[in-house]
């Protein structure tokens, strides 16, 4: 009786189906991929030889290419202006930049939320941006980006880190400043934007930039872009939650901010790549059979994947990490985000492991001891479920090689501690004093997220030993 | 209710049917009222700057073509009145037409006031699709992800679907067994969901658990037509098939003696409304209570005559989300299936110890 | 009206008391065997006669002293012995629980949440997992366990107290029931969705239900609450099968259903808060738990009882035993028992179509 009805619900339903899905993808029928492409330490078209600025050695490349010396293919960047070949027009604006001159229009080269490699027009100097993720809003701080920020989304979850841009007079709360702003930007925030841009215009100004941490652009949602577009609102986006894209974005938004804020940009990169200089030429003769094999976590009891940016940040100091001599590890753990652990027995087996790296985000500014103290027994027995952190560790031999690194510090700084905590004891080039002077240096750098802080009240790590001492 | 009580005289009655009928149309128009009032609303909810005319006066020059000089205040209202405010609000009012109209079909048919568009595991299955598409499908471009997000989320409810039109032959299929074997399949998929949940990292699960509840504040224009057309086409014909649905109340020996036939009419009816159900919620996640409360409603105001009561809690359910999305919008964006379900819940809650001698009665 | 146990019996599969009391013995053992078994399970890289051995070196009290010892036994005595424990006793309780609630209200899909107390202790967990706030805030005490406990009781006290006053049908308690449900989860979601991930993930987690956070210490609420209520369910099985028959059938032989009803669903709320407090709302084993047993043992409380008790047990043992060495390093066992319970449910539904309650 039913079985005709059924088959024939069944088909119409699959039809129904298949076609509603037909039509949906051809309304929609997207394209992305990205390919290998130059990277610049000076994400700016125009910076021809792909240095940290842009000055006569690229005009003369310029002017080789246009006289035909030189190959425009073997200088990508030398195109200043983005529309694909080099000539008189670029010559121009290279001369402009390189006198910095206001008003100019500079091309940054960087990604889009496709993952490609574009050129995206500002004005010089770039003012009243806008960022998105806290991976970008502290490289943007870090290039004195504060007083250069018009409006930021939330409630700030590091408001004495983030000082320059929260205590600014006269900067935008974007959406409901009670509530963190999280991974997605919502309504009610772009209506502020929007309100903002509006007010903005009215007194003859506008909206410099928005700037996007690469792996949160999901939250930039395709009327968003078309919103920033129409308005003609460059959006820059950097994958600068690893760290030497970290100190590139640096470089490229404090050369955009004026000068004054390119040389803390060019000392910040000039800081951070001598200390991995120095790592490289210390531990040049180590080989991976000898170096130290580390875990990477995040939020206390998240393992990071073999893939993950954090696990990169600890092979930049010269850590191996675990997956390559675990076969067992490798295959638990293949992705590029993280993994919680079940239950404390998680870690049994890979007790052979030298160190465990817990990446944490920890606010500057703690000032006394006592807060110090608060904080590094608060973060090592924060409790989840009936356990605590440390539960998942304590039986581990190297319990005493946890060490949580706080994850607002810049990218050298984060690397050379963990350089520190894997070979201090057996290159005294690396030593602790050696960590804390990399700090020092960027305390006295004047970057503004440092303003007031010493190398005690930032938190750099959390140490066993700390943990120890502050429980006695 | 008063009105069911047995009439007296010849007058009562003619006096009671007017009167009935006086009702039903009172609550049509002060719904269709309602929900014109909140579309002006909302549109105004943009700036603080922007009044009510104002606002109705961007959507009148934008139907005339003007335009306004870039990154003014009006130019921004127009974008965001006609890019958010108007597919959200196009999608809340075809997603509440949508929901109840499926949850009155879906009660009628199966004979049980508590039985909604999800109570044979659709809900669920889309969850599946979207949550695999969220978890999974956060290793690969962004491109994909939306795309992926919502086929994955059609099919995935279709998959309950399916299951429940075949089963069906292999069991005896009265209502009752259908509804468990919607609970027991959503038992299954919630499984898997909960395993995918607790395999990601935090964030995805967030981005899965926001997507779950259900939203409406990410709609645009693309994601409008095939859940009209779908809801269009599938309305119409609940609405043809309102007179049965009456037939079908009466229980099942009845409408087969009324020349029905109880199963096939039953499985005809389910494919419609999961693939109804589907559309929508492949958009906006799992909107809660709409299919459940609104019939209900509806039906206490102008008693359980389906004729009546399609059509108005179409337009009733239409209100309630829309007003639900107004709420929502207001309170710094708290995702529409929440507001729903503190809409919703209450008024559930009040229907079952109100008439907890009916349903006690009933089931 | 045929009892599935009338019924089986004509097919002969059982035919007297002494099967039903071997049925219930056999699952007992398997659920004790299975004790020693899961010690061998899990992330930790042990064999099982290592993890037996080291188990009956703890009981006649020679721990070698070098380091694999000291962590086989660590990991042996510290923190799978009492997750196996609390399997036990979670499979058992929640079991029962499970047969009370269907017997109760003579509904097949009634089980330990049907009356809303997962949302209720889900409320409590998400209260202080979220907003860090202890219902008794005393230092030291477990805040999330605590509030997980009595928010999950607040749906029972308002039905009890409602049926006080009102005269509600067992349907009009399970839909209240299900009110306060949706209510709490309503409640939990504004919580939940401006909460950070990371707290989110841990409430997420917490739902899900799994074994790892019990430690020796968990266990003495918990077995209190199995024994007694158990065994005070047990010794009233005779009234609670009079129940079974009918309000009215009830009546007439002494028996007040409505008081017995309320009685028993308090017991049971309780005894589902303690536990559910320790694990998180494991799900299923409740609802399928006594419906295996009775296919078995019949409707008898005498016997459907300590049978789904047992059942219970050895179900949620084995089923953590396999979450443990599932995944990358272990699961929540919620995960798997919902897993095994969906098709175990359809499949009980097929079998039992025929029968009254379908």
């Amino acid at each position: 009786m039913s079985t005709k009805v059924i088959a024939i619900a069944v088909v119409a339903v699959v039809v129904v189906a298949g076609a509603g899905v037909g039509v949906y993808f051809l309304l929609n029928n997207n394209k992305g991929g990205s390919s290998d492409v130059v990277m610049p330490d000076l994400q700016i078209c125009g910076n021809a030889n792909l240095d940290k600025t842009i000055d006569n050695y690229d005009l003369q490349i310029i002017m080789d290419i246009i006289n035909g010396d030189k190959s425009f293919k073997d200088y990508p960047l030398a195109d200043a202006n983005g529309d694909g070949e080099v000539n008189n027009d670029d010559r121009l604006l290279v001369d402009n930049i390189i006198e910095r001159k206001e008003g100019t229009t500079i091309y940054v080269y960087c990604l889009n939320t496709s993952g490609d490699m574009v050129s995206v027009p500002v004005s010089y100097p770039l003012n009243n941006v806008i960022p998105f993720g806290t991976n970008v809003v502290e490289p943007s701080l870090y290039a004195g980006g504060g007083p250069h920020t018009v409006a930021y989304f939330g409630k700030s979850n590091y408001p004495i880190c983030e000082s320059s841009m929260v205590d600014k007079i006269g900067v935008t709360v974007l959406g409901d400043p009670a509530k963190s702003a999280g991974r997605a930007i919502s309504d009610d925030a772009w209506k502020d934007l929007m309100d903002l841009d509006a007010s903005l215009k009215a007194a003859d100004k506008k909206i410099g930039a928005f700037l996007l941490d690469y792996s949160g652009r999901e939250a930039l949602t395709e009327t968003f872009q078309n919103d920033l577009k129409s308005a003609g609102i460059p959006v820059l986006s950097f994958a600068s939650a690893d760290a030497i894209s970290e100190i590139r974005a640096v470089l490229t938004l404090s050369f955009l901010y004026g000068t004054t804020e390119e040389a803390l940009g060019l000392n910040y990169a000039n800081t951070s790549w001598k200390v991995l200089e120095k790592i490289n030429s210390t531990l040049s003769g180590l080989k991976d059979d000898d170096k130290k094999t580390y875990i990477a976590f995040t939020m206390g009891i998240y393992v990071c994947q073999n893939d993950s940016t954090f696990n990169t940040t600890g092979a930049e100091a010269k850590g191996l990490p675990y997956y390559k001599t675990n076969s067992t590890f490798k295959a638990a753990y293949e992705g590029t985000s993280s993994a919680k652990m079940e239950s404390t027995e998680a870690l049994s087996n890979y007790d052979d492991a030298d160190f465990m790296f817990s990446n944490r985000s920890i606010d500057y500014g703690k000032l006394t001891p006592a807060a110090v103290k608060k904080e590094v027994k608060g973060t090592w027995d924060k409790k989840t479920g009936d356990n605590k952190y440390s539960d998942f560790f304590k039986n581990l031999d190297n319990y005493h090689n946890l060490v949580y690194v706080n994850n607002l510090l810049p990218g050298a700084v984060k690397i050379a501690y963990m350089a520190y905590s894997m070979y201090g004891a057996d290159y005294v080039e690396l030593n602790f004093a050696w960590a804390e002077s990399v700090l020092q240096e960027f305390i006295d750098g004047g970057y503004a997220p440092f303003s007031g802080q010493t190398v005690t009240s930032t938190m750099p790590i959390i140490t066993y030993a700390m943990y120890e001492a502050a429980s006695a | 209710m008063k009105d069911t009580a047995e009439p007296s005289t010849k007058e009562d009655v003619v006096l009671q049917y007017h009167r009935l009928i006086l009702r039903k149309l009172m609550l049509l128009v002060a719904s269709i009222a309602i929900i014109v009032l909140i579309v002006g609303l909302f549109s105004v909810s943009v700036f603080d700057s922007i009044t009510l005319v104002e606002s109705y006066e961007v959507i009148w020059n934008h139907i005339l073509g003007n335009s306004y000089e870039p990154r003014t205040t009006m130019w921004w209202a127009d974008r965001y009145i006609w890019n958010t405010a108007i597919p959200r609000t196009f999608a809340a009012i075809i997603a509440g037409v949508s929901l109840a109209v499926c949850g009155t079909l879906m009660q009628a048919v199966m004979n049980n006031p508590l039985a909604d568009p999800y109570s044979t595991g659709i809900s669920s299955g889309a969850c599946l699709g979207a949550v695999s598409a969220i978890v999974v499908g956060a290793m690969f471009s962004a491109t994909a992800g939306e795309f992926s997000l919502i086929t994955n989320a059609f099919i995935g409810a279709l998959i309950p679907a399916i299951l429940v039109i075949i089963l069906s032959e292999r069991i005896r299929m009265t209502p009752a067994t259908l509804i468990l074997i919607g609970t027991a399949l959503s038992y299954f998929f919630n499984s898997m969901i909960t395993y995918l949940m607790v395999t990601t990292d935090a964030d995805t699960l967030k981005s899965a658990y926001l997507w779950q509840i259900g939203h409406l504040d990410k709609i645009t224009w693309d994601n409008i037509p095939l859940m009209l057309i779908i809801t269009i086409i599938g309305s119409i014909f609940i609405i043809a098939i309102s007179n049965k649905l009456n037939i079908m109340s009466l229980g099942e020996r009845s409408a087969t003696s009324l020349g029905i036939n109880v199963q096939s009419f039953r499985i005809i009816c389910l494919s419609v409304m999961a693939i109804m159900t589907a559309a929508i919620i492949s958009f906006t996640g799992i909107i809660g209570f709409v299919g459940l409360v609104a019939p209900h409603i509806v039906r206490l105001i102008i008693g359980s005559d389906n004729k009546y009561v399609v059509p108005i809690s179409m337009t009733f359910g239409a209100m309630l989300l829309l007003l639900a999305d107004y709420v929502s919008s207001l309170w710094s964006s708290m995702p529409v299936g929440v507001v729903m379900s503190i809409i919703g819940s209450p008024l559930f809650f009040a229907l079952i110890v109100f008439q907890s001698k009916k349903t006690g009665a009933i089931y | 009206m045929t009892s599935p146990e009338s019924e089986l019996m004509k097919n002969g599969y059982i035919h007297s008391n002494h099967l039903k009391l071997l049925f219930i013995i056999i699952l007992t053992v398997v659920a004790l065997l299975c004790v020693l078994i899961t010690l061998g399970f899990g992330v930790y890289d042990i064999s099982l006669p290592d993890a037996i051995r080291t188990f009956f070196d703890h009981l006649l009290g020679n721990v070698g002293t070098d380091r694999t010892s000291i962590r086989n036994d660590h990991y042996v005595w510290d923190v799978r012995l009492p997750r196996a424990i609390g399997a036990l006793l979670i499979g058992a309780g929640l079991a029962v629980a499970g047969a009370i609630m269907q017997n109760d209200f003579r509904n097949p899909l009634a089980e330990p949440y049907t009356m809303g107390i997962s949302s209720g202790a889900f409320l409590g967990a998400v209260l202080f997992i979220v907003l860090e706030i202890s219902i008794i805030p005393i230092s030291g005490l477990d805040s999330t366990l605590i509030n997980a406990c009595i928010c999950s009781l607040i749906p029972t006290v308002i039905i009890v107290t409602t049926a006080k006053f009102k005269k509600l049908t067992p349907t009009a308690m399970i839909l209240t029931g299900v009110a306060i449900m949706f209510l709490f989860n309503s409640i939990c979601q504004v919580i939940l969705v401006s909460a950070p991930s990371e707290t989110l993930a841990d409430a997420y987690n917490w739902r899900v239900g799994t074994l790892s956070r019990i430690e020796w210490d968990s266990l003495p609420p918990m077995i209190i609450v199995d024994v007694i209520i158990i065994s005070a369910l047990w010794i009233i099985s005779p009234k609670l099968d009079v129940m079974y028959s009918g309000d009215k059938p009830a009546q007439t032989m002494g028996v007040n259903p409505q008081r017995l009803r309320i009685v028993t669903l308090i017991m049971v709320s309780i005894m589902t808060a303690v536990l559910v407090g320790h694990t998180g709302t494991i799900g299923f084993i409740g609802l399928v738990g006594p419906h295996v047993a009775r296919i078995f043992v019949g409707s008898k409380n005498k016997y459907l009882i300590p049978a789904s008790a047992a059942f219970g047990a050895a179900f949620i043992i084995i089923a953590d035993t396999i979450a443990k060495v599932s995944g990358v390093n272990g699961l929540p066992v919620g995960v798997i028992s919902s897993m095994v319970g969906g098709p175990l449910f359809i499949w009980i539904l097929i079998k039992q179509r025929k029968k009254t309650w379908m």
